[in-house]
């Protein structure tokens, strides 16, 4: 449409950050969905409901399916599930998060409030200027979770990112297809493209970290039998992910 | 000539079938309208990927409505289901006044309205999410979308919400009438 540019590339990488691996409503492996103005991702089931909240609580965007602004590309790489979990924690809010609820208004707006000064930062700014002039980028130093790392580990790491995006990308609607299609029964195949992942990041000092989200994960997967739409959207997703398979 | 006896019989006696396609941004509410009107029941959909297809009878005439993904990569697909279009159903999001967004779906509205293959289709633009507080009014967003500048097109603007079904009904009455009224002409 008109010519805004188009920051989608952002959110997608905005998924490696430590905590985005799952959906942060319910857990359920490789969200594409985010609620963007909350800097979160969901599932495609909980992007339904978010959806049904009206704009005003949450606005929900797909990280490969559509187009994203600088402003929420900022939020995406600002925030994440970990920091909103954290948030949270310390306004003692338990999840499931009743988003609707009018008690919470005034914890989200916080929030959300947080979320625009954070992608005012310099560090999130730069990320923003290099991907316009189409300069590598690297992803913001989670500097409360992640300890602090050298400049040249730091290079290094924004190589492998750039490398792990332009590979995620090929195989981008194929995770897409496999999230729409499992509905949660099938986690094994889902978990195997992450492990690798985190497996390539085991180098790093950001090793302990990440396996301490693993951990966390592990007890945190109740994964919901989701209130779900449509039979035959059901039915279609299910076709699409056979075929899929079979490739 | 015998095919053409029975074609006179179905348009006197049979029920007239209409395809429409609904289309509109993502998360308008365009799924929930369809299993609305089908089911009369509200489901809590998913994000469509790839599009509904179903049938609602109202008045005879049998609707089959086609209702395509909105998010902002797969419109362009919209292409692919214009043909034999009687008539688009745009949905709207009238709690979303972003300002960005309302100029997308002008952009997207009057996009598909210059398409030749819906030259002859008429428009039915669905207000929807009226329930939710500060939502634009019909008079809003009729001007938002410069529905009074379409030329040469029937045209009916119906605030809805699909939750409550309320203004469904009333936009499929507009859309039978028309339908019956383009018969008559047409003979």
């Amino acid at each position: 449409m008109t010519t805004r540019q188009d920051f989608r590339k952002l959110a997608i990488q905005s998924l490696e950050i430590p905590g985005n691996q799952k959906c942060f409503d319910c857990g359920a492996p490789q969200p594409m969905w985010s609620s963007c103005k909350l800097g979160i991702f969901i599932c495609l089931n909980c992007a339904g409901r978010h959806r049904s909240y009206g704009v005003g609580i949450s606005f929900v965007r797909s990280a490969d399916l559509d187009r994203w602004s600088e402003e929420q590309a900022g939020f995406a790489l600002a925030g994440g599930n970990k920091k909103f979990d954290d948030f949270l924690k310390q306004k003692k809010v338990s999840k499931p998060v009743q988003y609707q609820r009018t008690d919470l208004e005034s914890v989200l707006e916080e929030y959300r409030q947080i979320l625009i000064d954070e992608a005012r930062q310099p560090a999130i700014r730069k990320i923003i200027e290099n991907f316009k002039k189409d300069l590598p980028v690297e992803l913001p130093d989670q500097s409360q979770s992640v300890p602090s790392q050298s400049t040249h580990q730091q290079k290094d790491k924004s190589e492998k990112i750039v490398e792990r995006q332009t590979e995620q990308q090929e195989v981008k609607p194929k995770k897409g297809a496999f999230q729409m299609a499992e509905n949660f029964q099938e986690p094994v195949e889902e978990t195997q493209p992450k492990k690798h992942i985190e497996e390539k990041t085991a180098e790093k000092p950001v090793q302990k970290i990440t396996k301490k989200v693993v951990k966390e994960d592990e007890e945190e997967i109740s994964v919901p039998k989701s209130t779900l739409s449509s039979a035959s959207n059901k039915g279609g997703r299910r076709g699409l992910g056979k075929i899929i398979k079979i490739e | 000539m015998g095919s053409s006896i029975t074609d006179l019989f179905n348009k006197l006696f049979g029920k007239k079938e209409v395809r429409i396609l609904m289309v509109g941004l993502d998360a308008a509410g365009k799924t929930t309208i369809l299993y609305k009107l089908m089911l009369g029941e509200v489901v809590t959909a998913i994000p469509t990927i790839g599009f509904n297809v179903e049938t609602v009878e109202y008045k005879n005439i049998k609707f089959t409505v086609w209702d395509v993904g909105g998010q902002d990569t797969i419109r362009p697909l919209w292409v692919h289901y214009y043909q034999n279009t009687d008539a688009v159903i745009f949905v709207v999001d009238s709690h979303d006044r972003e300002p960005d967004r309302v100029q997308d779906a002008r952009e997207e509205l009057h996009k598909l309205m210059n398409e030749d293959q819906l030259k002859d289709a008429a428009l039915l633009v669905f207000a929807n999410k009226q329930d939710l507080p500060k939502a634009m009014t019909l008079s809003e967003l009729t001007e938002k979308l410069n529905l009074n500048q379409l030329r040469n097109r029937d045209w009916h603007a119906q605030a809805c919400c699909a939750k409550t079904g309320e203004g469904l009904y009333q936009g499929l009455d507009w859309l039978s009438n028309y339908i019956q009224n383009k018969g008559k002409k047409a003979k």
